[in-house]
Protein backbone atom coordinates (compact mmCIF):
# COMPACT_ATOMS: atom_id res chain seq x y z
CA UNK A 1 0.00 0.00 0.00
CA UNK A 2 1.49 3.33 -1.01
CA UNK A 3 0.53 6.72 0.39
CA UNK A 4 -1.48 8.36 -2.35
CA UNK A 5 -3.17 11.15 -0.41
CA UNK A 6 -2.44 13.69 2.31
CA UNK A 7 -1.80 12.02 5.65
CA UNK A 8 -4.83 13.60 7.32
CA UNK A 9 -7.06 11.99 4.71
CA UNK A 10 -5.93 8.51 5.70
CA UNK A 11 -8.61 6.68 7.64
CA UNK A 12 -7.62 5.12 10.93
CA UNK A 13 -7.68 1.72 9.23
CA UNK A 14 -5.54 2.93 6.31
CA UNK A 15 -3.04 4.62 8.59
CA UNK A 16 -2.93 1.50 10.74
CA UNK A 17 -1.98 -0.67 7.78
CA UNK A 18 0.79 1.72 6.76
CA UNK A 19 2.11 1.92 10.32
CA UNK A 20 2.26 -1.86 10.54
CA UNK A 21 3.90 -2.27 7.14
CA UNK A 22 6.54 0.30 8.03
CA UNK A 23 5.57 2.59 5.13
CA UNK A 24 4.50 5.28 7.58
CA UNK A 25 5.70 6.20 11.04
CA UNK A 26 3.52 7.44 13.85
CA UNK A 27 5.99 10.30 14.26
CA UNK A 28 5.37 11.45 10.67
CA UNK A 29 1.62 11.12 11.12
CA UNK A 30 1.78 12.99 14.41
CA UNK A 31 4.03 15.76 13.11
CA UNK A 32 1.58 16.20 10.23
CA UNK A 33 -1.31 16.50 12.71
CA UNK A 34 0.63 18.96 14.88
CA UNK A 35 1.46 20.96 11.77
CA UNK A 36 -2.19 21.24 10.81
CA UNK A 37 -3.09 22.24 14.35
CA UNK A 38 -0.40 24.95 14.29
CA UNK A 39 -1.58 26.21 10.91
CA UNK A 40 -5.33 26.10 11.43
CA UNK A 41 -6.06 26.49 15.10
CA UNK A 42 -5.37 30.20 15.21
CA UNK A 43 -8.63 30.63 13.31
CA UNK A 44 -10.59 27.65 14.56
CA UNK A 45 -9.79 27.58 18.31
CA UNK A 46 -10.47 23.86 18.48
CA UNK A 47 -7.74 23.24 21.06
CA UNK A 48 -7.44 24.65 24.55
CA UNK A 49 -4.15 22.83 25.08
CA UNK A 50 -1.81 21.17 22.57
CA UNK A 51 0.28 18.43 24.21
CA UNK A 52 3.05 18.46 21.61
CA UNK A 53 5.75 16.78 23.68
CA UNK A 54 3.38 14.12 24.95
CA UNK A 55 2.20 13.48 21.39
CA UNK A 56 5.70 13.03 20.02
CA UNK A 57 6.64 10.77 22.93
CA UNK A 58 3.49 8.68 22.36
CA UNK A 59 4.33 8.50 18.65
CA UNK A 60 7.93 7.42 19.19
CA UNK A 61 6.80 4.76 21.63
CA UNK A 62 4.24 3.50 19.14
CA UNK A 63 6.85 3.33 16.39
CA UNK A 64 9.24 1.38 18.61
CA UNK A 65 6.54 -1.01 19.75
CA UNK A 66 5.17 -1.68 16.29
CA UNK A 67 8.69 -2.22 14.99
CA UNK A 68 9.24 -4.74 17.79
CA UNK A 69 6.03 -6.55 16.89
CA UNK A 70 3.88 -5.26 19.76
CA UNK A 71 0.44 -4.33 18.46
CA UNK A 72 -1.86 -2.52 20.88
CA UNK A 73 -4.84 -2.39 18.55
CA UNK A 74 -6.51 -0.09 16.07
CA UNK A 75 -5.55 3.22 17.73
CA UNK A 76 -1.89 2.32 18.06
CA UNK A 77 0.11 5.26 16.71
CA UNK A 78 -3.01 7.25 15.74
CA UNK A 79 -3.28 10.93 16.83
CA UNK A 80 -6.48 11.90 18.68
CA UNK A 81 -7.82 14.58 21.02
CA UNK A 82 -9.94 14.63 24.16
CA UNK A 83 -12.73 17.02 25.04
CA UNK A 84 -11.52 19.07 27.99
CA UNK A 85 -13.87 17.40 30.45
CA UNK A 86 -11.93 14.10 30.28
CA UNK A 87 -9.45 13.84 33.13
CA UNK A 88 -5.86 13.40 32.01
CA UNK A 89 -3.21 12.64 34.60
CA UNK A 90 -0.80 15.53 34.90
CA UNK A 91 -2.49 17.46 32.10
CA UNK A 92 -4.78 20.42 32.82
CA UNK A 93 -8.49 19.62 32.52
CA UNK A 94 -10.57 22.79 32.75
CA UNK A 95 -14.10 22.05 31.52
CA UNK A 96 -13.51 25.35 29.66
CA UNK A 97 -14.26 27.12 32.94
CA UNK A 98 -12.60 29.58 35.28
CA UNK A 99 -13.84 27.34 38.06
CA UNK A 100 -11.40 24.59 37.07
CA UNK A 101 -8.72 26.56 35.30
CA UNK A 102 -5.96 25.20 37.56
CA UNK A 103 -7.29 21.65 37.77
CA UNK A 104 -4.60 19.07 37.04
CA UNK A 105 -5.98 15.57 37.62
CA UNK A 106 -3.80 12.91 39.16
CA UNK A 107 -5.48 10.09 37.26
CA UNK A 108 -6.69 9.47 33.75
CA UNK A 109 -10.37 9.06 32.99
CA UNK A 110 -11.07 5.49 31.98
CA UNK A 111 -11.38 6.46 28.30
CA UNK A 112 -8.05 8.34 28.39
CA UNK A 113 -6.45 5.35 30.07
CA UNK A 114 -7.85 2.95 27.47
CA UNK A 115 -6.71 5.09 24.58
CA UNK A 116 -3.29 5.40 26.20
CA UNK A 117 -3.05 1.67 26.80
CA UNK A 118 -4.16 1.20 23.20
CA UNK A 119 -1.17 3.17 21.96
CA UNK A 120 -3.06 6.28 20.88
CA UNK A 121 -1.24 9.58 20.44
CA UNK A 122 -2.74 12.35 22.55
CA UNK A 123 -2.40 15.65 20.69
CA UNK A 124 -4.22 17.70 23.32
CA UNK A 125 -7.42 18.84 24.91
CA UNK A 126 -10.15 20.38 22.78
CA UNK A 127 -12.67 23.03 23.72
CA UNK A 128 -16.20 22.56 24.98
CA UNK A 129 -19.05 24.76 25.95
CA UNK A 130 -18.42 25.45 29.63
CA UNK A 131 -19.22 22.32 31.67
CA UNK A 132 -20.61 20.87 28.43
CA UNK A 133 -23.64 23.17 28.49
CA UNK A 134 -22.82 26.86 28.33
CA UNK A 135 -23.18 27.78 24.69
CA UNK A 136 -20.76 29.66 22.46
CA UNK A 137 -19.42 32.22 24.91
CA UNK A 138 -16.76 34.89 24.82
CA UNK A 139 -16.45 35.40 28.58
CA UNK A 140 -14.63 32.14 29.26
CA UNK A 141 -10.90 31.40 29.61
CA UNK A 142 -10.72 30.26 25.98
CA UNK A 143 -12.54 31.43 22.86
CA UNK A 144 -15.26 29.23 21.34
CA UNK A 145 -14.35 26.85 18.53
CA UNK A 146 -15.27 28.00 15.03
CA UNK A 147 -16.78 25.97 12.24
CA UNK A 148 -14.21 24.89 9.61
CA UNK A 149 -16.86 25.23 6.90
CA UNK A 150 -17.38 28.89 7.74
CA UNK A 151 -15.61 30.45 10.69
CA UNK A 152 -18.38 33.00 11.22
CA UNK A 153 -20.55 30.08 12.33
CA UNK A 154 -20.54 27.96 15.46
CA UNK A 155 -19.74 24.28 15.49
CA UNK A 156 -22.77 23.54 17.68
CA UNK A 157 -21.95 22.07 21.03
CA UNK A 158 -20.98 21.15 23.44
CA UNK A 159 -18.23 19.00 21.90
CA UNK A 160 -17.31 22.05 19.88
CA UNK A 161 -13.54 21.65 19.74
CA UNK A 162 -13.92 17.97 18.90
CA UNK A 163 -16.13 18.83 15.94
CA UNK A 164 -13.82 21.54 14.65
CA UNK A 165 -10.64 19.45 15.08
CA UNK A 166 -12.01 16.45 13.21
CA UNK A 167 -13.74 18.40 10.45
CA UNK A 168 -10.55 20.40 9.82
CA UNK A 169 -8.48 17.23 9.55
CA UNK A 170 -6.31 17.96 12.57
CA UNK A 171 -7.10 14.50 13.94
CA UNK A 172 -9.28 11.67 12.66
CA UNK A 173 -10.95 11.23 16.03
CA UNK A 174 -11.72 13.35 19.05
CA UNK A 175 -13.69 12.23 22.07
CA UNK A 176 -16.88 14.07 22.93
CA UNK A 177 -19.73 13.70 25.37
CA UNK A 178 -23.46 13.75 24.75
CA UNK A 179 -26.12 14.65 27.32
CA UNK A 180 -28.69 16.17 24.97
CA UNK A 181 -26.91 15.92 21.64
CA UNK A 182 -23.43 17.23 22.33
CA UNK A 183 -21.73 14.65 20.10
CA UNK A 184 -24.40 14.49 17.40
CA UNK A 185 -24.96 18.25 17.13
CA UNK A 186 -21.33 19.10 16.35
CA UNK A 187 -21.13 16.06 14.07
CA UNK A 188 -24.13 17.34 12.12
CA UNK A 189 -22.96 20.93 11.96
CA UNK A 190 -19.36 20.05 11.10
CA UNK A 191 -20.18 17.40 8.48
CA UNK A 192 -18.61 14.47 10.32
CA UNK A 193 -19.62 11.27 12.11
CA UNK A 194 -20.50 11.00 15.81
CA UNK A 195 -21.66 8.02 17.81
CA UNK A 196 -23.51 8.31 21.09
CA UNK A 197 -23.18 4.73 22.27
CA UNK A 198 -25.76 2.95 24.40
CA UNK A 199 -25.91 4.30 27.96
CA UNK A 200 -23.46 2.18 29.92
CA UNK A 201 -21.39 1.04 26.93
CA UNK A 202 -18.48 3.49 27.40
CA UNK A 203 -17.26 4.46 30.85
CA UNK A 204 -17.89 7.97 32.11
CA UNK A 205 -15.42 7.58 34.98
CA UNK A 206 -13.23 10.66 35.19
CA UNK A 207 -15.39 12.67 32.82
CA UNK A 208 -16.92 15.73 34.46
CA UNK A 209 -20.67 15.12 34.68
CA UNK A 210 -23.43 17.33 33.33
CA UNK A 211 -26.35 15.00 34.08
CA UNK A 212 -25.68 11.63 35.67
CA UNK A 213 -28.43 9.67 33.96
CA UNK A 214 -28.18 11.30 30.54
CA UNK A 215 -24.40 11.60 30.01
CA UNK A 216 -22.80 9.43 27.34
CA UNK A 217 -19.19 9.34 26.11
CA UNK A 218 -18.33 8.70 22.49
CA UNK A 219 -16.12 9.69 19.57
CA UNK A 220 -16.50 12.20 16.76
CA UNK A 221 -14.66 11.05 13.68
CA UNK A 222 -14.24 11.61 9.99
CA UNK A 223 -15.85 8.31 8.96
CA UNK A 224 -18.02 5.48 10.24
CA UNK A 225 -15.05 3.12 10.10
CA UNK A 226 -13.00 5.47 12.27
CA UNK A 227 -15.82 5.51 14.82
CA UNK A 228 -16.14 1.72 14.87
CA UNK A 229 -12.41 1.24 15.42
CA UNK A 230 -12.39 3.81 18.22
CA UNK A 231 -15.28 2.05 19.93
CA UNK A 232 -13.27 -1.16 19.88
CA UNK A 233 -10.72 0.51 22.12
CA UNK A 234 -12.92 2.52 24.49
CA UNK A 235 -15.97 0.28 25.08
CA UNK A 236 -16.36 -2.13 27.96
CA UNK A 237 -17.51 -2.62 31.53
CA UNK A 238 -15.92 -0.36 34.12
CA UNK A 239 -16.67 -0.96 37.80
CA UNK A 240 -15.65 2.65 38.46
CA UNK A 241 -18.69 3.93 36.53
CA UNK A 242 -21.93 3.21 38.41
CA UNK A 243 -23.86 3.20 35.12
CA UNK A 244 -21.48 0.90 33.29
CA UNK A 245 -23.13 -2.14 31.72
CA UNK A 246 -21.51 -5.51 32.27
CA UNK A 247 -22.18 -6.80 28.76
CA UNK A 248 -19.87 -8.33 26.16
CA UNK A 249 -18.01 -6.01 23.79
CA UNK A 250 -18.84 -6.97 20.21
CA UNK A 251 -16.75 -6.57 17.08
CA UNK A 252 -17.89 -3.08 16.11
CA UNK A 253 -16.45 -3.48 12.62
CA UNK A 254 -18.23 -6.77 11.91
CA UNK A 255 -20.91 -5.22 9.71
CA UNK A 256 -18.74 -2.75 7.78
CA UNK A 257 -19.01 -3.51 4.08
CA UNK A 258 -21.91 -5.91 4.54
CA UNK A 259 -24.38 -3.65 2.81
CA UNK A 260 -28.04 -3.20 3.50
CA UNK A 261 -29.71 -6.29 2.09
CA UNK A 262 -32.30 -7.55 4.56
CA UNK A 263 -32.13 -4.51 6.84
CA UNK A 264 -35.28 -2.67 7.92
CA UNK A 265 -35.21 1.01 8.76
CA UNK A 266 -38.03 2.98 10.32
CA UNK A 267 -38.16 6.57 9.15
CA UNK A 268 -39.45 8.76 12.00
CA UNK A 269 -40.75 11.40 9.60
CA UNK A 270 -43.72 12.33 11.75
CA UNK A 271 -41.26 13.18 14.51
CA UNK A 272 -40.21 16.38 12.76
CA UNK A 273 -42.41 17.05 9.74
CA UNK A 274 -44.69 19.49 11.61
CA UNK A 275 -41.84 21.20 13.42
CA UNK A 276 -41.75 24.84 12.27
CA UNK A 277 -37.96 24.68 12.11
CA UNK A 278 -38.08 21.91 9.49
CA UNK A 279 -37.83 23.82 6.24
CA UNK A 280 -38.35 22.33 2.80
CA UNK A 281 -34.60 22.06 2.31
CA UNK A 282 -34.15 20.00 5.48
CA UNK A 283 -37.09 17.74 4.72
CA UNK A 284 -35.79 17.16 1.19
CA UNK A 285 -32.34 16.18 2.50
CA UNK A 286 -33.80 13.74 5.03
CA UNK A 287 -36.20 12.26 2.46
CA UNK A 288 -33.26 11.86 0.09
CA UNK A 289 -31.27 10.09 2.81
CA UNK A 290 -34.17 7.66 3.30
CA UNK A 291 -34.28 7.10 -0.46
CA UNK A 292 -30.53 6.52 -0.61
CA UNK A 293 -30.85 3.83 2.04
CA UNK A 294 -33.76 2.23 0.15
CA UNK A 295 -31.91 2.40 -3.16
CA UNK A 296 -28.95 0.70 -1.50
CA UNK A 297 -31.11 -2.24 -0.46
CA UNK A 298 -32.75 -1.42 2.85
CA UNK A 299 -36.47 -1.65 3.46
CA UNK A 300 -37.49 1.82 4.63
CA UNK A 301 -40.91 2.53 6.13
CA UNK A 302 -42.35 5.47 8.02
CA UNK A 303 -42.92 4.81 11.72
CA UNK A 304 -44.73 6.62 14.51
CA UNK A 305 -43.13 7.60 17.78
CA UNK A 306 -44.66 9.50 20.71
CA UNK A 307 -44.64 13.28 20.20
CA UNK A 308 -41.20 14.82 20.13
CA UNK A 309 -42.30 17.39 22.72
CA UNK A 310 -42.67 14.64 25.32
CA UNK A 311 -39.05 13.61 24.88
CA UNK A 312 -37.87 17.20 24.88
CA UNK A 313 -39.68 18.07 28.09
CA UNK A 314 -38.62 14.86 29.80
CA UNK A 315 -34.96 15.18 28.89
CA UNK A 316 -34.80 18.86 29.70
CA UNK A 317 -36.23 18.49 33.21
CA UNK A 318 -33.95 15.58 34.05
CA UNK A 319 -30.88 17.31 32.65
CA UNK A 320 -31.39 20.64 34.40
CA UNK A 321 -32.39 19.07 37.71
CA UNK A 322 -29.27 16.92 37.73
CA UNK A 323 -26.98 19.68 36.43
CA UNK A 324 -28.21 22.05 39.11
CA UNK A 325 -27.58 19.43 41.78
CA UNK A 326 -24.00 19.05 40.55
CA UNK A 327 -23.26 22.78 40.48
CA UNK A 328 -25.55 24.04 43.27
CA UNK A 329 -22.80 24.96 45.71
CA UNK A 330 -20.74 26.93 43.17
CA UNK A 331 -23.83 28.63 41.74
CA UNK A 332 -24.67 29.93 45.19
CA UNK A 333 -21.20 30.80 46.45
CA UNK A 334 -19.27 32.02 43.40
CA UNK A 335 -21.78 32.61 40.61
CA UNK A 336 -19.57 35.06 38.75
CA UNK A 337 -16.97 32.36 38.16
CA UNK A 338 -19.39 30.81 35.65
CA UNK A 339 -19.76 32.23 32.20
CA UNK A 340 -22.94 34.19 31.70
CA UNK A 341 -24.69 31.60 29.51
CA UNK A 342 -23.71 28.70 31.74
CA UNK A 343 -24.96 30.39 34.87
CA UNK A 344 -28.25 31.40 33.30
CA UNK A 345 -28.93 27.91 32.00
CA UNK A 346 -27.88 25.75 34.93
CA UNK A 347 -29.27 27.92 37.70
CA UNK A 348 -32.71 27.52 36.13
CA UNK A 349 -32.66 23.95 37.41
CA UNK A 350 -33.32 25.36 40.88
CA UNK A 351 -36.99 25.91 40.01
CA UNK A 352 -37.64 22.21 39.33
CA UNK A 353 -39.49 20.49 42.16
CA UNK A 354 -38.98 16.94 43.34
CA UNK A 355 -42.39 16.06 41.89
CA UNK A 356 -41.39 17.50 38.51
CA UNK A 357 -38.27 15.36 38.47
CA UNK A 358 -40.13 12.19 39.45
CA UNK A 359 -42.77 12.80 36.80
CA UNK A 360 -39.99 13.15 34.23
CA UNK A 361 -38.50 9.83 35.33
CA UNK A 362 -41.91 8.15 35.04
CA UNK A 363 -42.37 9.55 31.57
CA UNK A 364 -38.85 8.47 30.67
CA UNK A 365 -39.73 4.83 31.23
CA UNK A 366 -42.77 5.10 28.92
CA UNK A 367 -40.83 6.87 26.20
CA UNK A 368 -37.98 4.37 26.37
CA UNK A 369 -40.41 1.48 26.11
CA UNK A 370 -42.07 3.12 23.11
CA UNK A 371 -38.81 3.45 21.15
CA UNK A 372 -37.73 -0.08 21.99
CA UNK A 373 -41.15 -1.42 20.95
CA UNK A 374 -40.78 0.17 17.50
CA UNK A 375 -37.26 -1.22 17.25
CA UNK A 376 -38.63 -4.74 17.68
CA UNK A 377 -39.59 -4.50 14.01
CA UNK A 378 -36.73 -2.41 12.66
CA UNK A 379 -32.94 -2.56 12.74
CA UNK A 380 -32.67 1.20 13.10
CA UNK A 381 -34.67 4.41 13.10
CA UNK A 382 -33.81 7.36 10.86
CA UNK A 383 -34.33 10.75 12.52
CA UNK A 384 -32.91 14.26 12.19
CA UNK A 385 -30.02 15.54 14.27
CA UNK A 386 -30.48 19.23 13.54
CA UNK A 387 -33.24 20.87 11.54
CA UNK A 388 -31.10 23.86 10.67
CA UNK A 389 -27.43 24.26 9.77
CA UNK A 390 -24.90 25.81 12.15
CA UNK A 391 -25.92 29.24 13.38
CA UNK A 392 -23.67 32.26 13.01
CA UNK A 393 -22.16 33.62 16.21
CA UNK A 394 -24.12 36.79 15.55
CA UNK A 395 -27.37 34.88 16.18
CA UNK A 396 -26.52 34.53 19.85
CA UNK A 397 -27.51 37.38 22.11
CA UNK A 398 -26.07 38.40 25.43
CA UNK A 399 -28.33 36.11 27.45
CA UNK A 400 -28.84 32.36 27.34
CA UNK A 401 -31.32 31.09 24.82
CA UNK A 402 -32.34 27.73 23.45
CA UNK A 403 -30.54 26.00 20.61
CA UNK A 404 -33.67 25.72 18.52
CA UNK A 405 -33.84 23.09 15.85
CA UNK A 406 -31.77 20.39 17.55
CA UNK A 407 -33.54 17.02 17.85
CA UNK A 408 -31.08 14.81 19.69
CA UNK A 409 -32.23 14.69 23.29
CA UNK A 410 -34.90 11.94 22.78
CA UNK A 411 -32.23 9.30 22.53
CA UNK A 412 -30.44 10.49 25.65
CA UNK A 413 -33.77 9.97 27.38
CA UNK A 414 -33.99 6.41 26.04
CA UNK A 415 -30.26 5.65 26.29
CA UNK A 416 -30.37 4.21 22.76
CA UNK A 417 -27.24 4.14 20.61
CA UNK A 418 -27.40 6.86 17.96
CA UNK A 419 -25.03 7.41 15.03
CA UNK A 420 -24.91 10.88 13.47
CA UNK A 421 -23.94 11.12 9.80
CA UNK A 422 -23.67 13.88 7.21
CA UNK A 423 -26.38 13.79 4.54
CA UNK A 424 -25.67 16.87 2.44
CA UNK A 425 -25.50 20.62 2.49
CA UNK A 426 -27.85 23.50 3.10
CA UNK A 427 -28.13 26.30 0.58
CA UNK A 428 -25.52 28.31 2.48
CA UNK A 429 -22.98 25.53 2.02
CA UNK A 430 -23.04 24.28 5.60
CA UNK A 431 -23.43 20.57 6.36
CA UNK A 432 -26.63 18.87 7.47
CA UNK A 433 -27.04 15.49 9.11
CA UNK A 434 -29.23 12.65 10.27
CA UNK A 435 -29.03 10.05 13.00
CA UNK A 436 -29.58 6.32 12.97
CA UNK A 437 -30.94 5.01 16.26
CA UNK A 438 -30.57 1.39 17.27
CA UNK A 439 -31.55 -1.19 19.83
CA UNK A 440 -29.59 -1.10 23.11
CA UNK A 441 -26.05 -2.42 22.67
CA UNK A 442 -26.46 -2.98 18.93
CA UNK A 443 -23.97 -0.37 17.74
CA UNK A 444 -22.52 -2.77 15.14
CA UNK A 445 -25.81 -2.67 13.23
CA UNK A 446 -25.68 1.14 13.19
CA UNK A 447 -22.13 1.02 11.87
CA UNK A 448 -23.20 -1.46 9.19
CA UNK A 449 -26.04 0.76 8.01
CA UNK A 450 -24.03 3.95 8.45
CA UNK A 451 -21.10 2.66 6.44
CA UNK A 452 -23.39 1.56 3.63
CA UNK A 453 -25.05 4.97 3.59
CA UNK A 454 -21.68 6.71 3.67
CA UNK A 455 -20.50 4.73 0.65
CA UNK A 456 -23.73 5.28 -1.28
CA UNK A 457 -24.09 8.98 -0.53
CA UNK A 458 -20.46 10.04 -0.89
CA UNK A 459 -20.98 13.05 1.36
CA UNK A 460 -18.05 12.33 3.67
CA UNK A 461 -15.60 12.76 0.80
CA UNK A 462 -16.50 16.46 0.62
CA UNK A 463 -14.37 18.40 3.10
CA UNK A 464 -14.18 22.02 4.25
CA UNK A 465 -12.87 24.62 1.81
CA UNK A 466 -9.74 25.28 -0.07
CA UNK A 467 -8.06 27.19 2.76
CA UNK A 468 -7.97 24.01 4.78
CA UNK A 469 -6.95 21.86 1.85
CA UNK A 470 -3.93 24.06 1.24
CA UNK A 471 -2.81 23.91 4.86
CA UNK A 472 0.06 21.84 6.17
CA UNK B 1 -39.15 31.09 24.25
CA UNK B 2 -41.14 34.20 24.96
CA UNK B 3 -39.09 37.37 24.86
CA UNK B 4 -41.14 38.93 27.66
CA UNK B 5 -42.37 36.60 30.39
CA UNK B 6 -45.64 37.63 31.99
CA UNK B 7 -45.31 39.37 35.34
CA UNK B 8 -47.18 36.53 37.08
CA UNK B 9 -44.75 34.02 35.61
CA UNK B 10 -41.82 36.07 36.80
CA UNK B 11 -43.23 36.29 40.31
CA UNK B 12 -43.73 32.52 40.42
CA UNK B 13 -40.25 31.88 39.12
CA UNK B 14 -38.68 34.30 41.57
CA UNK B 15 -40.54 32.54 44.37
CA UNK B 16 -39.18 29.19 43.21
CA UNK B 17 -35.62 30.53 43.10
CA UNK B 18 -36.04 31.98 46.59
CA UNK B 19 -37.43 28.68 47.91
CA UNK B 20 -34.34 26.97 46.55
CA UNK B 21 -32.12 29.47 48.35
CA UNK B 22 -30.81 31.02 45.15
CA UNK B 23 -30.10 34.74 45.07
CA UNK B 24 -29.80 35.51 41.38
CA UNK B 25 -26.96 37.70 40.17
CA UNK B 26 -28.82 40.89 39.22
CA UNK B 27 -26.98 41.36 35.96
CA UNK B 28 -27.80 37.79 34.91
CA UNK B 29 -31.31 37.56 36.28
CA UNK B 30 -33.27 38.14 33.07
CA UNK B 31 -31.65 35.26 31.22
CA UNK B 32 -31.99 32.92 34.20
CA UNK B 33 -35.68 33.72 34.49
CA UNK B 34 -36.14 33.14 30.76
CA UNK B 35 -34.41 29.76 31.00
CA UNK B 36 -36.62 28.81 33.93
CA UNK B 37 -39.74 29.99 32.16
CA UNK B 38 -38.96 27.85 29.12
CA UNK B 39 -38.61 24.81 31.35
CA UNK B 40 -41.78 25.44 33.27
CA UNK B 41 -43.68 25.98 30.05
CA UNK B 42 -43.02 22.35 29.13
CA UNK B 43 -44.11 20.95 32.50
CA UNK B 44 -47.61 20.06 31.30
CA UNK B 45 -46.10 17.32 29.16
CA UNK B 46 -45.03 15.61 32.38
CA UNK B 47 -48.43 15.81 34.01
CA UNK B 48 -50.37 13.61 31.62
CA UNK B 49 -51.90 10.28 32.76
CA UNK B 50 -49.27 7.59 33.21
CA UNK B 51 -49.55 3.82 33.44
CA UNK B 52 -48.82 2.05 36.69
CA UNK B 53 -45.68 0.65 35.09
CA UNK B 54 -44.34 4.15 34.50
CA UNK B 55 -42.35 4.51 37.68
CA UNK B 56 -38.66 5.09 38.25
CA UNK B 57 -37.97 2.07 40.48
CA UNK B 58 -35.03 -0.03 39.41
CA UNK B 59 -33.66 2.71 37.25
CA UNK B 60 -30.50 1.77 39.06
CA UNK B 61 -30.39 -1.97 39.56
CA UNK B 62 -28.60 -3.71 42.40
CA UNK B 63 -28.29 -6.88 40.36
CA UNK B 64 -24.83 -5.76 39.31
CA UNK B 65 -23.70 -5.39 42.91
CA UNK B 66 -24.77 -8.98 43.66
CA UNK B 67 -22.36 -10.43 41.09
Amino acid sequence: MSISKPLHELSIAEAGKLLRSGELSSRALTEHALGRIATLDGDLHAYVLVTRERALADADRADAELKAGTDRGPMHGIPYALKDIYDTAGIRTTCHSKLRIDNIPTEDSTVAAKLGAGGGVLTGKVGTHEFAIGGPSFDLPFPPARNPWNTEHTTSGSSSGSGAAVAAGMVRMAMGSDTGGSIRGPAAHCGIVGIKPTYGRVSRHGVFPLSYTLDHCGPLSWSVGDAALTMQVIAGYDPLDPASADVPVPDFTAGLGRGLAGTKIGYARSFFIDNPMAGAETVALLDQAAKTLADAGASVEEVQLPAYELYEACGRIIMFAEAYAIHEQDLKTRPMAFGRYTYQRIVAGAVISAADYIQALRLRRELTDAVNAVLQDYDALLAPTALVPALPFSAFGTDAGRFAGMMNNPFNVTGSPALALPIGFAGNGLPMGMQLVGRPFEEPMLFQIGAAFEAAAGISAIRPGSALAEAA
Amino acid sequence: MSEHPAAADIADIEQRFAAAGVVLVPDRKAGAVESAQAMLAAMHWLRQPRTAAAEPSNTFSLVKAMK
